[in-house]
């Protein structure tokens, strides 16, 4: 069933002051955070018009004094969600969602090859092309924890989850990636 | 975990990362600072991790984009658009036909068919039908009084007390009377 019309407003002059102020504070930073989410330009660039567009429709929902990013962003994780949703027909779930123990750690010592042989230019390719190859909701929790540096609370409130939602996703992605990086680097030598 | 358990027990991968995003409780935090300085094969772990994260920050600043003005004009178009939007005649003629318009307009029209319709429809004038109470307690009185000539009728008082015997007597009486009549 449609949404039901919202009556005719013409737009104000503060409304589009809030527009145009945000979109100059934040217009970058929400389209490099679609970027990442999407790893797609055009879908980027839908994302942030779409985003800025609900942004002006509903800027009085906005309470000052809160983070503005943390909205935008939300609007953005949701809009993605969506779009993935109408794409797949399903949101798919690569790993299921739960608080299970991993099959690692405990008593015994984390023997891993550390990743030290890869300097930073190295690791640019493999660490990208994990990044791409993550679920959806894995890499949305990495760039908002990772690369935005947000805390637990924000990326729950961001993604519209629980902190123990966020902590196992984070988790497991992760453990995810580090998988990743690794295969990526051995393809690459 | 307490911060004993913490310097003793190998943290698992997932403490490791809460400790590099700085969301373990501060004794947690402590106790696992403690353990990651006297041993090492957790250090690589947690060194590694963090490795990955600023490989992350470092790839993410490097292909950080400008925000493409292809995409400022497409929201500005977009406002403007929405902002011009007129509605269309069926547009308004759907919302003057709301639910909320809709109902009560019916509802009133039903009314008014009833009172004035239906009685144009049967002869075009209106007919007060009126209900003659008399005739309805008439009809009543009828048919829950005494049914004579039946077997389980209670015999009328007045009947009683010319035949003392009870409804078969007075029965066989009518019958008797009947009989004669007819000849």
């Amino acid at each position: 069933m449609a949404a039901p019309r919202k009556p005719f407003e013409p737009p104000t002059q503060e409304q589009a002051d809030f527009l145009q102020r945000t979109i100059e504070q934040y217009g970058k930073a929400t389209y490099n955070f679609a970027l990442r989410l999407t790893q797609n330009e055009a879908d980027a660039r839908d994302l942030t018009q779409e985003a800025y567009i609900r942004v002006y429709r509903a800027w009085r929902s906005f309470q000052p004094g809160t983070s503005f990013l943390s909205w935008i962003y939300r609007i953005v994780t949701n809009l993605h969600r969506d779009e993935l949703r109408r794409r797949k027909g399903r949101y798919q779930e690569e790993i299921p969602e739960d608080n299970a123990p991993q099959a690692f750690g405990g008593s015994r010592p984390l023997a891993v090859e550390p990743i030290d042989e890869y300097v930073e230019s190295q690791m640019s390719e493999p660490v990208s092309k994990a990044l791409a190859a993550l679920s959806p909701d894995q890499r949305q929790v990495v760039v908002l924890a990772d690369i935005e540096e947000l805390s637990y609370q924000e990326i729950a409130e961001i993604a519209g989850c629980s902190i123990g939602t966020v902590r196992s996703r984070l988790h497991r992605a992760r453990h995810q990636l580090r998988k990743l990086i690794e295969k990526y680097s051995a393809s690459t030598k | 975990m307490t911060n004993d358990d913490a310097s003793r027990e190998h943290p698992d991968l997932g403490t490791l990362v809460d400790y590099l995003h700085r969301e373990l409780p501060p004794g947690s935090d402590a106790a696992l600072l403690a353990h990651l300085e006297s041993c090492r094969p957790c250090a690589v772990v947690y060194e590694e991790q963090a490795r990955i994260g600023e490989a992350l920050r470092m790839q993410a600043r490097a292909g950080e984009r400008e925000l493409p003005q292809g995409v400022v004009a497409s929201i500005w178009s977009a406002v403007e658009r929405e902002g011009s939007v007129q509605e269309s005649w069926w547009e308004r003629l759907t919302a003057a036909f709301r639910p909320v318009v809709a109902v009560p307009l019916l509802v009133a029209l039903a009314i008014a068919f009833f009172y004035f319709g239906v009685p144009a429809m049967h002869g075009g004038t209106a007919v007060a039908r009126t209900v003659d109470a008399g005739y309805l307690l008439d009809d009543h009185a009828a048919l829950s009084s005494t049914v004579p000539f039946s077997e389980s009728a209670a015999v009328p008082a007045s009947l009683e007390q010319d035949h003392p015997g009870g409804n078969q007597q007075w029965v066989a009486d009518a019958g008797a009377a009947g009989g004669a009549a007819t000849h």
